[in-house]
């Protein structure tokens, strides 16, 4: 499988940017406080996470374009 | 100069670099996706639907005070040995001086049913949007969870929307842990007579619904209806930057700094709800969490990144709106006291209390009685 094939949600190079406020969540480092350990795909997230700065629905993550 | 931080310590930082005549490159990074803005309204004006987000400085002050606003931009690194920083998109900044000013974040629980639809956290303008659309369509039930300043304010703003609101806390009464007896017990029966329920020495042990919330058990076993329910179980200052940098890290979490808030980097300074500074003014080491004094502390941070050493004596000062019903005040060192003094009819809400420690006047809260908050400073100032 090439990298083409993985989704946004399940690559581990996809970051993600919280909507409300800005917060990026970066599959390599994961988020060890809330649970999360590093190399956790955004597909992984439990339902239940929410941001760890502001505290918003996973829903109002979209993939975060480094430009 | 580099500002990093998109709050009222960087924007009260920018304001002063400029005040005091510095005409250099000032730069102020944030994640956040709009300009500084004031945090308190979100519990407040902006929850009721009364305003929107409120800036800390006009649209046009930036361009105005040739201060480069980026947002969207988080910072990544700062190598303090190179003195620049790096954003997530590879972007470079360089810095003679560079301010750290990340906040803070919330605190999130852990519950059984914590994942269920309807559950709010309040820190950023889209937080306190999303709940007032959530509560759309007529009264509901809210549980709000802490008795600190978030549930007490939310609860009293929802409160007038119409909504029910029950707060669930650890404390004795709301506030108490914050401001002592004689205010907690003020705040509660002020509460009551709005409606709100208050369940007090109590914890929630799990959340229950579908696949939304409907309702909140306490450990206790109570069972309370909840179509909403908003946490205000505190914050966690945001040090992550400031870790992974090589910052050291003070006692309690924040940002450690000594008295002129230079973090263990000479070139580094931090302000506001991440900083953990040696208090002059405290006799220790503190960190606070409030607008004022995040503003306070912008201004003795920028004046040290001139060189200008300047201690932070500025003595805090809080305040919280409680709906329109009341607005309490205070200043000082501290609440832990052990002799609690008031003046005034507090049945009327037209009061004042005096905390003192030993004899010597350690804060004053009040409500409705301003002058009584300058005479409280100048004492505690001169302690």
């Amino acid at each position: 499988m090439t990298n083409d094939t993985i989704s946004k949600e399940d690559s581990l190079t996809q970051k993600w940017i919280c909507t409300a406020c800005g917060d990026i969540y970066d599959p390599m480092e994961g988020d060890p406080e809330g649970g999360i350990p590093p190399q956790t795909p955004f597909s992984k997230l439990p339902d239940g996470w929410v941001c760890p700065v502001c505290g918003a629905a996973k829903s109002a993550f979209e993939p975060y374009d480094e430009d | 100069m580099v500002l990093i931080g998109g709050g009222s310590a960087s924007a009260s930082a920018a304001a002063e670099l400029r005040r005091c005549g510095y005409d250099g490159p000032v730069t102020l990074l944030t994640r956040e996706l709009q300009a500084p803005y004031h945090r308190p309204a979100l519990s407040k004006e902006q929850l009721r639907g009364e305003s929107d987000t409120q800036f800390v400085h006009d649209a046009d002050w930036w361009q105005q005070h040739d201060v480069e606003l980026v947002t969207r931009a988080p910072v990544m690194k700062i190598s303090t040995d190179s003195r620049t920083v790096q954003l997530a998109n590879k972007t470079s900044y360089s810095y003679d001086k560079a301010l750290v000013a990340t906040g803070a974040m919330v605190r999130r629980l852990q519950l059984p049913g914590i994942a269920l639809g309807g559950v709010h956290y309040l820190r950023a303008p889209m937080n306190s949007d999303q709940l007032r659309a959530d509560l759309a369509g007529g009264p509901k039930n809210v549980v709000l969870i802490g008795g600190s300043f978030i549930g007490v304010e939310v609860a009293a703003s929802l409160t007038t929307q119409g909504h029910h609101c029950t707060l669930v806390m650890m404390e004795d009464h709301c506030l108490q842990t914050t401001f002592g007896g004689t205010v907690g017990n003020f705040v509660h029966d002020l509460l009551r007579s709005h409606g709100i329920d208050t369940i007090c020495r109590a914890e929630v042990a799990q959340l229950e619904g579908d696949e939304r919330v409907t309702q909140v058990r306490t450990t206790g076993g109570q069972l309370l209806p909840a179509d909403v329910v908003v946490v205000g179980a505190g914050a966690v200052p945001d040090v992550k930057l400031a870790r992974s940098s090589g910052l050291e890290i003070g006692e309690s979490g924040g940002i450690a700094c000594d008295a002129f808030l230079r973090t263990s980097d000479p070139h580094v300074f931090a302000a506001g709800d991440a900083c953990e500074y040696d208090s002059v003014l405290h006799g220790r080491r503190v960190r606070i969490e409030h607008e004022r004094h995040a503003e306070d502390q912008g201004v003795t941070a920028a004046r040290n990144m001139l060189g200008d050493p300047a201690e932070h004596l500025a003595v805090p000062y809080f305040w919280t709106d409680i709906a329109d019903w009341v607005t309490l005040e205070y200043v000082g060192v501290s609440t832990q006291c052990d002799e609690e003094e008031v003046t005034g009819d507090i049945a009327a809400g037209d009061f004042t209390v005096w905390y003192r420690r030993g004899g010597t006047l350690v804060g004053a809260l009040t409500s409705g009685r301003p002058d009584d908050l300058l005479t409280a400073e100048e004492q505690i100032r001169k302690r």
